[in-house]
């Protein structure tokens, strides 16, 4: 039976709830539901968020602050009927919400507060997910998770199978790109754009990217193409004077690296601006209100002339440049975004914008380092909650070792990418200043700029993440390897990192380090190995040469003395554990774990021999050998993907014979896909190279398979 | 409570867009920061202590009458229009008593027109001042580019740098619409 007046819409794929209403323009008023600030039955010693002359103050002091606006918005389409001042007090509220939910779970924070102005007006004036807002390096989305949707899996933040710390596709379609490297949101944005051109729709694409991210290459090729194509698109400058992070160096943020923000500074200051222009009026005024062309041509030049040199960067790449704009002003910011998102055609926009890393919560506002990754911590002080660790991690002994090493050498000088404070060089240039460089989030110009130091005789440590190094990976090849300079390359976060997820983990180093002619690879199994292979590449003279260390902190061994290590011989390993029929031959800090394997399995009247490889390449074949001669079973460990130290062993092999008899030989590498964020325990099992599992595979090819399957 | 007209309240928003002279002149006054020195009893003309409600109200109701943007001359709309809004805020801000009692403290303090006590206050001003001067310039910036692209739009060989390449955008654009 047909009901009249019924239209199944069919053809629409998108949800009803997802479309924004209708508005009803011209005048009339509408019902909205609003949840006021303040109550009137006797609740004001609960008002910890209140408007006061300068501003919104939270009371920090307690308990999380009610949130009464923030409690109604469950996505962004909820945030489209709020005025002005609603909007402001849902920022004040998201950065309650924001500082309460890092206090538990840790993460990053200040780069989150910055933003909130930013986030609401974004959600309030764009329709996502229709429009795309694409976030670079993603670690300041707290404040965009929580108004998409994902406020009450806050504290499951990056943790095992909890909400990642970064933006992702798979997690929300309010993502719009996966980030975590940084300087890739415009060439996203501007893709995004050209297919929407493309396929004749009509959404808007906003890319929001910091200064930091400003100071890598791609960015410039981003806004280049953009400029030359010309279509539609926002990008967002959040310029919070941090270029470097505010972990470069011990004291603070560095002084701005390079050129780039002595000009965006320069477009910060305001010149007479505002006189020049009267002028210009009265010119006009005097010429009469008909000469419209000529008072057009008045104002630009007037623009032009008082518009500082920066702007012109911006303007000859093809961009139109608007700003600075006060990004803590919520009304400037709806004002801007709904003009220009109303005009028909504005081409490529760049709306740069000043905020303060860690506004509104002052023990971040104070902190030399802003706060930027914090663990847990109490919000009232800011103080935070650092477990004590017997050990130091991995990253301060690098540190300790490489300062000793360039007291005894002084050609040693040390190379990093905007990451100080991550590389643990923020010591080292505390010690040795004139020898420590920061060139920005520029990998690819750190390895050649390395390069050029080892040309002239200098001994460069280029300290880079090994996920980072990517980014820099056809200068390793083509400048440092092709040419044989002994660049030395330190790669801290190997391996598995923990919380921050696949976007930062260091999987492929081993293989793509390995595969190159004449590198020299090389992995300490603990922190006493790592001081010994600093003090190795830095006599490696001939041939560039490169060791990974994980993310962590030392198991305690016994370190050398004066934390100054002593040179290994290259090319050979050692033994650790003499046993028979079984041998586990690791690479790397997942030694330890062969060893915790080891341990197991004397419960199973096992006594497996162990070994550490230290060298992938050149690879101790001398070692392998007598480990395939002398036992049936030959297990490689490593934590990297396949194609690295587990196969140079069987390449190795192979090429001998000696797989042409009766070893067995397993590789064990991390699987075949993405290990998400998590607990790094976690991450260890879910990628199968825990003691357990390595116990397992050797009791399974024992013949033992019922006892690999009851192990705990 | 005064009655609020949707005509009203469309004149003051098309005022403040601007959108509806096209034949004038586009530098135009449309908005300069209200650097005002005068208290919001001023602005509505009545003395400080001792102005009852009612008093409020009708001095409220005459300025409202004399700078509404309806009977205001022509060329002097956009002035009269700010004065309005002006006079609107006081009458908001005065008639409000919770609201004119922490007014009169900050009057009384001294804060915020002017006779700036220490050098916070004086800081803070600098930073509004210049807070100002960024609104004003980035107000202007978006202005210049909707006519900018107005005209870009409707001559596509305006692109003086490409002489006389269209972009890719503006063809994918003349395609669609």
């Amino acid at each position: 039976m047909a009901v009249p007046g019924v239209f199944m819409r069919v053809s629409q794929p998108t949800p009803p709830y997802f479309l924004p209403p209708k508005f009803n323009s011209g005048g009339r008023r509408q019902f909205c539901v609003k949840a006021c600030a303040g109550t009137s039955d006797g609740e004001e010693g609960k008002m910890v968020i209140r408007k006061e002359k300068d501003g919104w103050k939270i009371d920090f002091s307690g308990e999380k602050p009610h949130t009464p606006l923030l409690d109604t918005i469950n996505y962004p389409l909820h945030m489209k009927n709020l005025s002005t001042k609603d909007l402001e007090q849902l920022a004040a509220e998201l950065r309650a919400e924001i500082v309460y939910a890092v206090a538990k779970t840790g993460g990053h924070l200040s780069s989150s507060l910055g933003v909130v102005e930013l986030t609401v007006a974004l959600h309030h004036v764009f329709n996502t997910p229709d429009d795309k807002i694409i976030w670079d390096v993603g670690h300041q989305t707290y404040g965009h998770k929580i108004l998409t949707g994902r406020r009450s899996r806050m504290h499951t933040m990056r943790k095992t199978s909890g909400l990642a710390g970064f933006p992702k596709r798979d997690e929300s379609i309010y993502d719009a790109f996966g980030a975590g490297h940084s300087s890739t949101s415009i060439s996203a944005g501007l893709g995004m754009a050209v297919a929407r051109d493309l396929l004749g729709k009509k959404n808007n694409v906003v890319s929001v990217i910091g200064d930091g991210a400003m100071t890598a290459g791609q960015a410039y090729e981003a806004m280049n193409n953009a400029g030359f194509l010309d279509t539609n698109l926002i990008v967002v400058l959040n310029d919070n004077k941090q270029v470097s992070l505010p972990t470069a160096t011990l004291d603070g943020p560095a002084t701005p690296v390079g050129a780039l923000s002595s000009a965006l500074s320069k477009l910060q200051a305001s010149p007479k601006f505002r006189q020049l222009r009267e002028a210009a009026k009265s010119i006009t005024k005097q010429i009469g209100p008909q000469a419209h062309e000529v008072a057009a041509k008045v104002d630009e030049y007037a623009r032009g002339m008082i518009s500082a040199s920066g702007s012109t960067l911006f303007e000859e790449l093809g961009l139109y440049y608007i700003g600075p704009v006060d990004g803590h002003n919520i009304d400037d910011l709806v004002a801007i975004f709904e003009k220009v998102k109303a005009m028909p055609a504005p081409g490529p926009v760049l709306i740069h914008i000043v905020t303060e890393k860690g506004k509104g919560y002052p023990p971040a506002e104070a902190a030399a380092d802003r706060m930027h990754g914090v663990v847990k911590f109490d919000p009232p002080t800011g103080k935070q909650i650092k477990t004590k660790s017997p050990t130091l991690s991995y990253t301060q002994y690098f540190a300790e070792s490489l300062i000793k090493e360039a007291e005894a050498d002084s050609r040693i000088v040390a190379i990093h990418a905007a990451m100080g404070g991550g590389t643990g060089l923020n010591y080292f240039q505390k010690r040795h200043p004139e020898r420590c460089f920061d060139v920005g989030i520029a990998e690819q110009h750190a390895v050649t700029f390395a390069a050029g130091l080892a040309c002239e005789g200098l001994k460069p440590f280029c300290t880079i993440y090994s996920s980072f190094l990517q980014r820099g990976y056809d200068q390793v090849v083509h400048d440092v390897d092709l040419q044989k300079l002994p660049v030395r390359f330190a790669m801290d976060r190997a391996g598995l990192v923990g919380a921050d997820g696949p976007t930062h983990c260091g999987a492929f180093d081993v293989a793509y380090m390995a595969c190159l002619p004449n590198m020299v690879v090389m992995a300490p199994s603990d922190e006493a190995e790592l001081m010994h292979m600093v003090a190795t590449a830095a006599l490696i003279d001939d041939r560039p040469s490169c060791f990974r260390f994980p993310r962590g902190n030392g198991i305690g061994a016994v370190l050398p003395p004066n934390n100054k290590g002593t040179p290994l011989e290259i090319g050979k390993g050692r033994i650790l554990m003499e046993g028979s029929r079984v041998a586990i031959l690791g690479y790397g800090a997942i030694v330890q774990q062969c060893l915790g394997a080891a341990e197991m399995l004397k419960s199973h009247s096992i006594s497996a021999t162990v070994a550490d490889a230290r060298f992938c390449k050149p690879l101790d074949t001398d070692l392998v050998r007598r480990l395939a001669k002398e036992h049936e079973i030959l297990i490689t460990v490593e934590e990297g993907s396949i194609g690295g130290f587990g196969s140079h062993v069987c390449h190795f092999l192979t090429l001998n014979g000696i797989l042409d008899g009766q070893l067995k030989l397993r590789s064990m590498v991390l699987p075949d896909r993405y290990i998400d964020h998590g607990a790094p325990e976690d991450q260890l099992e879910a990628a199968g190279l825990s003691s357990r599992h390595i116990c397992g595979t050797v009791l399974s090819l024992m013949g033992r398979p019922m006892e690999a399957l009851k192990l705990q | 409570m005064l009655y609020i007209s949707r005509k009203l309240i469309h004149g003051i928003a098309m005022s403040a867009l601007n959108r509806s002279r096209p034949g004038r002149a586009r530098i135009q006054a449309f908005y300069a920061p209200v650097e005002t020195r005068e208290t919001l009893y001023q602005v509505l003309g009545i003395t400080e202590t001792g102005s009852s409600y009612s008093e409020i109200k009708k001095a409220y109701k005459e300025m409202a009458r004399k700078y509404h943007p309806d009977v205001s001359p022509p060329e002097r709309v956009d002035e009269y229009t700010r004065r309005f809004i002006l006079v609107h805020e006081a009458y908001e801000t005065l008639s409000n008593p919770e609201k004119r009692a922490s007014y009169d403290r900050d009057l009384a303090a001294g804060s915020g027109f002017g006779c700036s006590a220490g050098r916070k206050s004086r800081q803070y001003h600098q930073g509004m001042e210049e807070k100002r001067e960024w609104k004003y310039r980035w107000e202007v910036q978006v202005d210049e580019l909707k006519r900018r692209r107005e005209n870009f739009n409707s001559n596509s060989n305006s692109n003086s740098r490409d002489r006389g390449r269209v972009s890719w955008g503006a063809r994918m654009r003349n395609q669609t619409s």
